[in-house]
């Protein structure tokens, strides 16, 4: 406050006495609206402060600091020349501001405010206010149209505009001295803003952007004279003296005070900003559409609506993101900016439409305080209704300008003609002749205001605080390794490039790459956002460093292929890129013959251009464009290129896809590879749209979405990738194109194209190097699911190894048990029992009357006698079966000795049924025939061939109809009559992808009881496939004990993995058996290591007594990750004709299952009664105990 | 098609009235010369104006046109009529599909032009596209093989998109010529036009801007970057290839199917019949008899037809 009065007091000297009356006024306005948080802000204010006064010069140099936020460093440079020329680009500047931020709204709404205020002190006193007041409601006016303007300009880079703008507030208004005063106002406002944002360097930190527009104006109501003054500096130099001694004085305090606050602030915000900034991204593609449609409503609106719309939407999404703070902010900000707002909004309403109005309460209802505000609102409109009585109607403003003009002499005589000449230069300059139809429309490529990242109005205070307490509980974190700083470095550079190229950090690509790039941070480091926090920050603030030390070289160069269309402009185009005629042009004849590249610097920056003769649409023509294509591919191969522009002409209609053919010959050549990294480029971008299907011309907008839309589904169908999303750049070659005040050209939409297109292509290198850094996989953005397999899933690769396999076999042991251990322990004790079946009494069966004729006691007894009779009967089929296979093991070794005898009988074999191919044995049919069953409904045959080959049925595949997706091959060789060579193989293919499943399986004895097996499997996995070799030994040294030790060498992807296993199998008797193995698996150093146990308990008589239980326990033990299983199972026959079967299994993170089912063929209406309880009392005990282990 | 009605041209007033009274006077002197019926087909690639052509020339939106999605594939015929003066205009769908050239497409207005007389074709491109390339020639080619040659005479090509600025500072009357030479070239070059065939096919070519944007000068019609009002210029120059004498092209079941396969080469049926007879079977037969003449009989055979006397 006291600096704020001290300036204006020097001020005073400074001779403007009317100016001076204003600055008072507003500062009393200003003490009454800020009277709580005068610290905080006189802190700010003094930032702002010391901005403001370090003069023009410094004034260029944060102009050029800010560059970004709406080309300001031009205008601020400017505003040095030209009082009025650095007003309209103040203004735009603001308006830019508020494009990225609605802080910078709120900053207009403030100058609004301002205003207001001046014009309520005024209207108190002096008749020479008079005039002041109706200069500031002719602001008002001018405001709104500059809002309109703005609205224009949003998405341009601002500096289109402000020409524009200033010409015509200035014819409108006639301008004076006042208003510069004013505009020099908002200048400072928005310079602080700038400014703040500068420091912060962050997306937008409004909330001190709020603060600060708030505190400037309360007390540096001088400052901003201070800088009203400095915009005329060129008219009196004196004052500009004056100022920069205020400005000393101020710097320093400013440097005490800023050092701890902004900081924290800035850091803190980067937090938010990448919150805020996830849904920019998102939104990216949804927002351009969002704003058209907007636009389209509102045609006639000039945007205005659908800014607000926007507006809206993002303080919206914002509150919900920091409702939670809301609470902190300090009581008093919130009703000074309340205040303000609705100060703001009260001229507004008056002079500028309802949209104003709508906007603010769109601000308004983010700071919650609509109720306050429209009373106030009502209050202050009458108080300005009284003041100034006729300033309501814009027509009598437009008097009122006049007058002004009149009365502006008075306070500055010099200062009007002065004004004017310098905007006639500024303003006046008639555009150049453009191509047709350069409509303006808004934009939509460009940076929409991505509002989401705005109003931290409300958030700022607890901010600091949060972020205070992260940095107590991080700071010992503070291990910034090296890539870190590699990482921070790219990030500087790619500020550096942002800056160069005139963008702020809140340009929608910079804000993406600086996510981007901290996402990968995030990933790859894996502590939380403050990283991002902290490294933006310090790049930003080095960034800046750099690029004030000086345009010392940077480390960047970057190679750009452009492709397209012959004619569409690809060589004007780079010429347009170096601003020089690198390459010579022909409007009618093909101008590239051969691949060609040149080397310049843009803006400081080292860029590699190669430039390709035009590509021919014409099926026809395909042969043609292969050979120019691959000419390209020859030229590229040493030095590819960054980034591919495609290009193509904005107002052709390429609809019929007739760049079809094209495009899929550049797939065809370079990959579909090539697409991810390209930029769609529109050229002739400055024709007008079409006319729409009412006649009407549609907007330039709709015209750019569809054309964009169209060349990327395009390109989407010839890299037969649906995700794909180019980027769309637009392009203008035309020598008549629009230009900025800079000389650059502008389109249609106010954007600027060049830097756009440069920063996409550096924003693309920039992701690659930094992606190049963080070893992360580079992902295209076609799949956005990259092989995980790079990793090899040791544990599934461990279980498979440890599964016990069988050996293969010679055909003639295929009969074997799975265990012929059985059959030797059962041997001593076959003899014994041998005889029973055929010892007992002859037995007849009854037959079913006769059954029923039987008594209770009777029909058990037979039954039990049948029971019995029927499991001897079985055990003699048994061990008749077992006899019948003990022989052919014997006639094989005898036929081992003759050969040629056993060749034969094979020969008889295979050759003995290969008369008919007949139906092959089904799968399990199911009971009860259904027609849609695919088992029913196809069958195939069983041909006689030694390949043994079937479908593969799968009746959960995506087509339920037919359910074959695959098909099975099969074969079992003999190679030299006794190695066993098994071939299997599989291959499903279903909509989404293809497996194959292939394994070769050998088995070798050597000595009795020994054998190895060695195994090559391959299997497809996700998109790789897995090759598997593998080998184990297996020793029988007891009867009752047989060890197996194996190896495996897997190739899955490009990672090699190796695993070793011991087996042991353990027969204690009949009935117990037990099977341990362990075993460890490694790859690139990393190892797995599992063991399993199983236990066997059985029936005495096992095939036939149906008692079994099993024991089942897994480890596995892979990154510190143990993973333990256990698995129990037990079958009990309960009775003549139930089984009871119970399962548990649990594992060590505590879920388990259970499940007992009985199955029951006798009397089932009685099992089903009792089922029903029992049911129900075991679903409430599972379910408890489902509840228990999901929480666990 | 016939079903369709022939609507008054009630779209004639909405041109400027400098526009109309040029017009009016265009259409008398084609009544003067005994034409009543004039029928226009317009053809080109997609997307270059063809159908706001159309509708520029009748002065309403009688095809629906989108800026950004091609039509249906069926060509569509507008007659409008005034003061006893029939005006057809036929608008046919883009020519090229995914960079061939649609043959089913041109099947279609084949189809759809059967027992019509094509007066004048337009062949319509963009006055603000550089190059010319395959696709052109293609489509030019594709035309003269529908229609034939003959209906270069009654062409003209017209420039749509004539309101722009030319690229490297080149004036406009030196950008358009050097267009439409080039566009003339391609032309030529598809329809097999020879060198000295020039003279008779001078195939006009003007100018069109169908944008609402189009510049107007002081008695209200649209204008051409060059001065000229481009609707009566268009019509003027329609008449003129209306008079020159030519033919209208007549669009029958021949011209579409081709000639019948069966029917061509028939004369030469007898002829060639003749020469086989004479110089194949002929000297065949003649080879035949002179073989059995000069046979030297093996002695055996000799014996059993008793002609040797031997004794055993």
């Amino acid at each position: 406050m006291e600096n704020g009065v001290g300036v204006v007091d020097g001020y005073e000297k400074g001779e403007k006495s009317v100016e001076v009356g204003v600055i008072e006024g507003r500062v009393e306005e200003e003490e009454k609206v800020v009277v709580g948080s005068d610290e905080v802000k006189d802190l700010d204010g003094e930032e702002v402060f010391e901005e403001a006064m370090s003069a023009t010069k410094d004034l260029e140099e944060h102009g050029s600091l800010d560059g970004g936020v709406g080309g300001g460093d031009r205008n601020v440079e400017v505003v040095g020349e030209s009082g009025l020329h650095g007003v309209d680009e103040s203004l735009n500047g603001g308006y830019e501001v508020e494009k990225f931020e609605e802080a910078s709204e709120f900053a207009s709404l403030e100058v609004v405010g301002s205003i207001e205020d001046k014009v309520e002190s005024l209207v108190d006193g002096k008749s020479v206010d008079g005039v002041v007041v109706e200069d500031g409601v002719d602001e008002g006016g001018t405001e709104k149209e500059v809002e309109t303007d703005e609205l224009d300009g949003l998405r341009e880079d601002v500096v289109v505009d402000s020409g524009e703008n200033g010409g015509k507030e200035v014819s409108e208004i006639g301008a004076g001295e006042e208003k510069e005063v004013f505009k020099g106002e908002e200048e400072v406002d928005v310079k602080s803003g700038l400014v703040i944002e500068k420091s912060e360097d962050k997306d937008s930190d409004d909330v001190n952007l709020e603060q600060m527009t708030v505190d400037e104006k309360a007390e540096s109501g001088g400052c901003d004279k201070l800088e009203g003054s400095v915009i005329e500096s060129p008219v009196e130099s004196e004052l500009n003296r004056e100022i920069l001694n205020e400005g000393g004085n101020v710097e320093e305090l400013k440097e005490n005070n800023l050092g701890t606050d902004c900081q924290d602030n800035s850091s803190r915000e980067l937090k938010d900003a990448t919150a805020g900034l996830v849904p920019t991204c998102e939104d990216d593609s949804s927002d351009a559409p969002r704003d058209t449609s907007s636009y389209k409503d509102t045609e006639h609106q000039d945007y205005r609506n659908g800014k607000v719309e926007d507006t809206q939407v993002g303080v919206d999404s914002e509150l919900r993101v920091e409702t939670s703070e809301l609470k902190d902010i300090p009581v008093d900000l919130h009703t000074s900016v309340k205040e303000i707002s609705v100060i703001g909004s009260s001229p507004s309403a008056e002079l500028s439409k309802t949209e104003n109005s709508e906007k603010f309460q769109g601000a308004a209802t983010a700071l919650r305080a609509e109720d306050n505000k429209v009373s106030q609102l009502q209050h202050t409109n009458e108080e300005v209704h009284e003041a100034s009585n006729n300033h309501v109607v814009a027509e009598e403003i437009k008097t009122k300008v006049e007058n002004t003009q009149q009365e502006k002499k008075r306070p500055g005589g010099n200062g009007e003609e002065e004004i004017q000449p310098a905007l006639g230069k500024s303003t006046n300059p008639a555009p150049p002749a453009r191509p047709a139809g350069l409509g303006r429309a808004a934009p939509l490529l460009e940076p929409a205001p991505r509002v989401v990242q705005q109003p931290r109005v409300n958030g700022s205070a607890s901010h600091m605080q949060n972020q205070q307490i992260d940095d107590a509980v991080n700071g010992d974190a503070e291990e910034y390794d090296e890539t870190r700083e590699k990482l921070q470095m790219i990030r500087v550079k790619f500020l550096r490039l942002a800056h160069r190229l005139g963008q702020t950090p809140h340009n929608v690509v910079v804000a993406q790459v600086l996510y981007r790039l901290g996402l990968a941070e995030q990933l790859r480091g894996r502590n939380g956002g403050r990283v991002g926090a902290f490294s933006f920050d310090r790049a930003s603030a080095m960034a800046e460093q750099l690029e004030a030390a000086g345009q010392e070289p940077l480390d960047f160069s970057c190679t750009i292929m452009v492709l397209g269309k012959t004619g569409v402009g690809k060589s004007a185009t780079i010429n347009s890129i170096f601003d020089e005629v690198k390459f010579s042009t022909d409007a009618f004849q093909m101008g590239t013959k051969k691949v060609q590249d040149v080397v310049g610097t843009v803006q400081g920056i080292k860029v590699r251009v190669i430039d390709t003769p035009g590509l021919l649409p014409s099926l026809s023509d395909q042969r043609q464009n292969e050979k120019i294509l691959h000419s390209v591919k020859r030229f590229i191969k040493k030095t590819p290129p960054d980034i591919v522009l495609y290009l193509d002409r904005l107002d052709m209609q390429s609809r019929d896809f007739s760049d079809m053919p094209l495009l899929r010959t550049i797939t065809e050549i370079f990959g579909p590879s090539i697409w991810f990294n390209a930029i769609v480029v529109l050229t002739h971008a400055a024709s007008a749209p079409p006319d729409g299907p009412n006649g009407t011309a549609s907007s330039y907008d709709m015209f750019v979405t569809q054309r964009s839309h169209v060349v990327q589904q395009a390109i989407r169908q010839a890299a037969g990738d649906m995700r794909l999303m180019n980027p769309v750049s637009l392009v203008e070659n035309h020598s008549a194109c629009r230009t900025n005040r800079a000389g650059q050209r502008v389109l249609p939409n106010g954007q600027v194209w060049k830097p756009h297109l440069l920063l996409l292509s550096f924003a693309s290198k920039i992701l690659a190097e930094a992606n190049a850094l963080l070893k992360l996989q580079d992902s295209p953005p076609g799949k956005p699911f990259p092989n995980r397999t790079r990793a090899p899933p040791l544990p599934f690769l461990l279980s498979s190894l440890l599964q016990s396999r069988q050996q293969v076999k010679l055909p003639e042991e295929q009969f074997g048990d799975d265990d012929d251990i059985d059959d030797d322990l059962d041997e001593s004790s076959d003899s014994d029992e041998d005889t029973e079946f055929d010892e007992l009494p002859p037995f007849k069966r009854l037959t079913k009357a006769q059954e029923a004729r039987l008594s209770k006691a009777q029909k058990k007894a037979y039954f039990d006698e049948l029971e019995y009779r029927e499991k001897l009967f079985m055990k003699k089929q048994l061990k008749e079966e077992k006899k019948r296979r003990k022989m052919m093991k014997k006639m094989a070794s005898s036929a081992k000795d003759m050969p040629s005898d056993f060749s034969e009988n094979v020969e008889e074999e295979s050759g003995g049924g290969a008369s008919l191919p007949i139906p092959s044995a089904d799968y399990n049919l199911p009971a009860s025939f259904d027609s849609d069953n695919p088992t029913y409904r196809y069958r195939h045959l069983d041909s006689t061939n030694q390949w043994f080959v079937r479908p593969v049925l799968d009746s959960h595949g995506w087509d339920h109809d037919v359910g074959y997706e695959g098909i099975n091959v099969e074969r079992l060789f003999v190679v030299r009559d006794k190695i066993p060579l098994s071939f299997s193989s599989q291959v499903t293919k279903d909509k989404k992808d293809a497996n194959v499943q292939l394994e070769v399986a050998s088995s070798i004895k050597h000595g009795e009881g020994k054998a190895t097996s060695v195994g090559f499997d391959m299997q497809s996995v996700g998109k790789d496939l897995a090759y598997t070799l593998r080998s184990e030994t297996r020793f029988s040294n007891s009867r009752k004990n047989r060890a197996t030790a194996g190896v495996s060498v897997t190739l899955l992807g490009d990672a090699l993995s190796a695993g070793l296993k011991v087996e042991d199998k353990l027969i204690a008797n009949k009935r117990f058996r037990l099977v341990m193995t362990g075993g460890a698996m490694t790859a690139r150093g990393d190892v797995a290591y599992g063991g399993s146990l199983e236990a066997q308990l059985r029936d005495k008589d096992y095939p036939l007594g149906r008692s079994l239980s099993t024991l089942g326990l897994s480890v596995m033990d892979w990154h510190g990750d143990l993973a333990i299983g256990l698995n129990i199972q037990s079958q009990i026959p309960v009775g003549r004709s139930s089984n009871l079967i119970a399962r548990a299994n649990l594992n060590n993170r505590g879920a388990g299952q259970v499940s007992i089912r009985l199955n029951s063929s006798e009397q089932i209406q009685i099992a089903l009664v009792g089922l029903i309880p029992l049911l129900r009392k075991l679903l409430g005990h599972l379910q408890q105990f489902q509840d228990k282990s999901a929480f666990a | 098609m016939a079903s369709q009605l022939i609507r008054d041209w009630v779209g004639i007033n909405t041109f400027a009235t400098a526009t109309q009274t040029k017009l009016l006077e265009l259409l008398g002197k084609l009544k003067q010369e005994d034409v009543s019926t004039l029928t226009i087909l317009v053809m080109g690639k997609g997307g270059v104006g063809k159908s706001s052509t159309v509708n520029s020339i009748i002065g309403e939106r009688a095809v629906t046109v989108s800026p950004f999605q091609s039509e249906g594939p069926r060509p569509v015929m507008v007659s409008r009529s005034r003061a006893g003066f029939t005006l057809n205009i036929i608008d046919t769908p883009g020519l090229i599909e995914g960079g061939y050239v649609n043959d089913q497409a041109l099947e279609i207005i084949k189809r759809f032009l059967l027992n019509k007389t094509i007066d004048i074709l337009l062949y319509v491109d963009r006055l603000d596209a550089y190059r010319v390339d395959n696709l052109d020639k293609q489509i030019v080619k594709a035309i003269t093989d529908s229609f034939g040659k003959g209906i270069w005479n009654r062409a003209l090509v017209v420039l749509t998109h004539a309101q722009l600025s030319p690229p490297d500072g080149l004036p406009y009357e030196d950008f358009y010529s050097k267009r439409s030479e080039a566009l003339l070239k391609v032309v030529r070059m598809g329809a097999g036009l020879k060198k000295h065939d020039k003279q008779d096919f001078a195939i006009p070519v003007v100018l069109v801007e169908n944008s609402g944007r189009c510049n107007k000068n002081e008695s209200d019609e649209k204008v051409l970057p060059n001065g000229t009002a481009w609707i009566p210029h268009l019509v003027k120059t329609i008449t003129e290839v209306v008079l020159n004498g030519s033919q209208s092209i007549v669009v029958d079941k021949k011209l579409i199917e081709g000639p019948n396969p069966n029917e061509r080469g028939k004369f030469l049926i007898p002829l060639i019949f003749a020469l086989q007879y004479f110089f194949v079977i002929k000297p065949i037969e003649r080879a035949i008899k002179n073989d059995i003449a000069k046979e030297s009989r093996p002695s055996w055979e000799m014996r059993d037809t008793g002609v040797g006397s031997r004794k055993f």
